[in-house]
């Protein structure tokens, strides 16, 4: 408190910005160089350099972001400081050979960390997410215990990127609304997790079911009375009365996955239910009216398929109501060490193993990876990794080989001579995916389940691809 | 490029001669000249920083056509020169940490 710079800017360049920061850095320079660029970008700052004076200056003021610098070893201030701040954001600074440590910092409560040196910019681009996080909380006091659940996970949902954060957003302001919502987005992006999501933050249908249907998965008599129900003896087989899944999901939400793959005949009665909620269920008369949300997810571009008339367009439009767009994880890869953190947690009380931690190198390719199968295809490599591993540290040993080697996946190119009788456009496009889908097959042994979980897809979408390319096992 | 020897050759060499034991007390000498130099590294990164933010500070107080301002932009790019060689000095030391960490384990 005794510096004469803090002195002068506490007193005549405090702003009328309600967004107070505490910066703690032993490092004067560090201090006073970062108090300039934030009293610059309008907030009101203070500086603390030691723990003591940290801990008394939060018990005076209340900060929404902590900018603290921490060396190797240090995790216990991160969780002292972490205990008194109550709902403040604290940005981790430490130096760039440290990745390692910085993660564990987020794994203790730190909203996000900054690698010296560092530029301006990033710094006050971190600080702004940081804000966008805590905006809805920072008005109301928020018990202890939740925080670190709050803040790392959203209804089962793990990320803190921009993208992420504005999906969070919009499902907090349709969450009680009975809108529909189209889901689109890469398999293995998280859809499903988003639906549910929507379900549980919904506070009157959550106390309802979340049910979920694979449009794509059955046959076009199965399906019909999975959605819709029998009565007994609609049908060979029909020996009784049946429910179907909008009656199971009555008062809650049903999951259309793969709207895509509905059948023509059976979107005109999807289109009945979605405009006037009722439906009659196979071999019966009686009309059944019910009180459903629905959300629907696809991986295909439905407009195309509206144009080629393979999807009905007045279906289309009634789901086109709100729609959500899951990046893909090469798109928000400042996301893989907290979904790496997140799901090593899980895996290690899983599998009752005792892993300490990752080793930044294989952090850094985990970084660097294209993640062609998205956060499912991360999910199985953290959740092999785990059982394999022997020593307590995932090193570059417990990932597969195409991993390790930081080679990427063998396919086809996309310039490589069409096979001998393909001659369309549409059919050498097939070329790749299938050429892929064998490489990967030959790769775990051409073990299915296996094989859809390196491709990212599930083993019902494996099956439907295996016959589409006429694909036998080997 | 900043490049340093690799000591798997060096120290194969001392473990696989029959003063082992001084092969051992070598590595570990290694070892912990491979810590201190992370450590100073690292170090290094919290003026750098500083300096680095100071000069951008200065650059918004300067202006636009004053020499003083050139020779600011070339004291930046030098901090970043600076900074661009540490991490890859940095980078290089973890490795050779690793290296004579897993020679450590597999003699003991």
């Amino acid at each position: 408190m005794s510096e004469r710079w803090r002195k002068r800017s506490v007193r005549s360049r405090k702003v009328s910005n309600d967004t107070r920061v505490l910066i703690i850095d032993k490092d004067k320079p560090t201090r006073k160089s970062l108090y300039e660029l934030l009293c610059r970008a309008n907030y009101t700052v203070d500086t603390a350099s030691s723990k003591e004076e940290t801990l008394g200056l939060l018990g005076e003021k209340r900060f929404r972001i902590i900018i603290l610098s921490l060396n190797k070893g240090d995790l216990k201030l991160l969780t002292a400081i972490k205990e008194r701040s109550g709902s403040s954001e604290i940005i981790v600074l430490t130096s760039y050979g440290d990745l390692e440590f910085a993660v564990k910092s987020i794994k203790e409560g730190a909203f996000d960390y900054l690698l010296r040196p560092v530029e301006d910019r990033k710094i006050l681009l971190t600080m702004e997410k940081a804000l966008a996080n805590k905006a809805s909380e920072w008005c109301e006091s928020v018990p202890m215990g939740n925080i670190r659940e709050e803040k790392d996970l959203f209804h089962g949902l793990v990320g803190k990127t921009p993208q992420i954060c504005d999906i969070y957003s919009l499902i907090d302001r349709l969450a009680n609304s009975t809108a529909t919502v189209l889901i689109r987005g890469a398999s293995g992006t998280g859809k499903r997790l988003v639906a549910q999501a929507i379900h549980q933050a919904d506070k009157e249908r959550r106390k309802g079911s979340f049910v979920e249907i694979s449009c794509g998965a059955l046959p076009r008599e199965i399906i019909e009375s999975e959605l819709f129900g029998h009565t007994k003896g609609a049908f060979t087989g029909a020996i009784k009365d049946r429910k179907g899944r909008f009656e199971l999901a009555d008062g809650g939400t049903l999951l259309l996955d793969d709207i895509d793959s509905l059948y023509p005949d059976l979107q005109v009665k999807l289109l009945r239910v979605l405009q006037q909620k009722e439906f009659e269920r196979v071999g019966d008369h009686k009309t059944i009216k019910v009180d459903v949300r629905i959300i629907a997810t696809t991986n295909s571009d439905l407009e195309r398929l509206v144009a080629a008339k393979k999807f009905r367009e007045d279906l289309f439009y009634r789901i086109y109501v709100i729609v959500i767009d899951m990046p893909s994880l090469k798109d928000r890869k400042e996301d893989v060490p907290l979904l790496v953190s997140h799901f090593m947690t899980l895996y290690t009380k899983k599998n009752h193993k005792e892993i300490e931690h990752i080793s930044e190198e294989t952090l850094a390719v985990l970084m660097e990876y294209d993640w062609p199968g998205n956060v499912r295809q991360l999910e199985n490599i953290i959740e092999r990794a785990v059982i394999l591993d022997m020593d307590g540290v995932i090193t570059g040993e417990d990932l597969p080989s195409i991993l390790a080697s930081g080679e990427p996946r063998p396919v086809i190119a996309p310039g490589a001579d069409a096979p001998e009788g393909v001659n369309s456009l549409k059919d050498f496009l097939k070329c790749p995916e299938k050429g892929h889908i064998l490489s990967v097959l030959e790769e775990v042994g051409w073990n299915k389940k296996r094989a859809a979980r390196v491709l990212g897809v599930n083993r019902t979408t494996l099956y439907n691809k295996l016959r589409k390319y006429n694909i036998i096992s080997a | 490029m900043v490049k340093l020897t690799k000591p798997k050759s060096i120290i194969s060499k001392k473990i696989g001669s029959k003063n082992t034991r001084k092969g051992v007390a070598r590595y570990k000498k290694l070892e912990s000249f491979g810590q201190a130099s992370a450590d100073l590294v690292n170090r290094l990164f919290t003026p750098i920083d500083a300096t680095n933010r100071f000069i951008n500070l200065a650059l918004h107080h300067i202006e636009e056509d004053s020499q003083s301002r050139q020779f600011l932009l070339e004291s930046k790019s030098g901090i970043r020169k600076m900074a661009e060689l540490l991490k890859e000095l940095g980078s290089n030391v973890r490795k050779m940490e690793e290296e004579i960490s897993e020679i450590a384990k597999s003699v003991e």
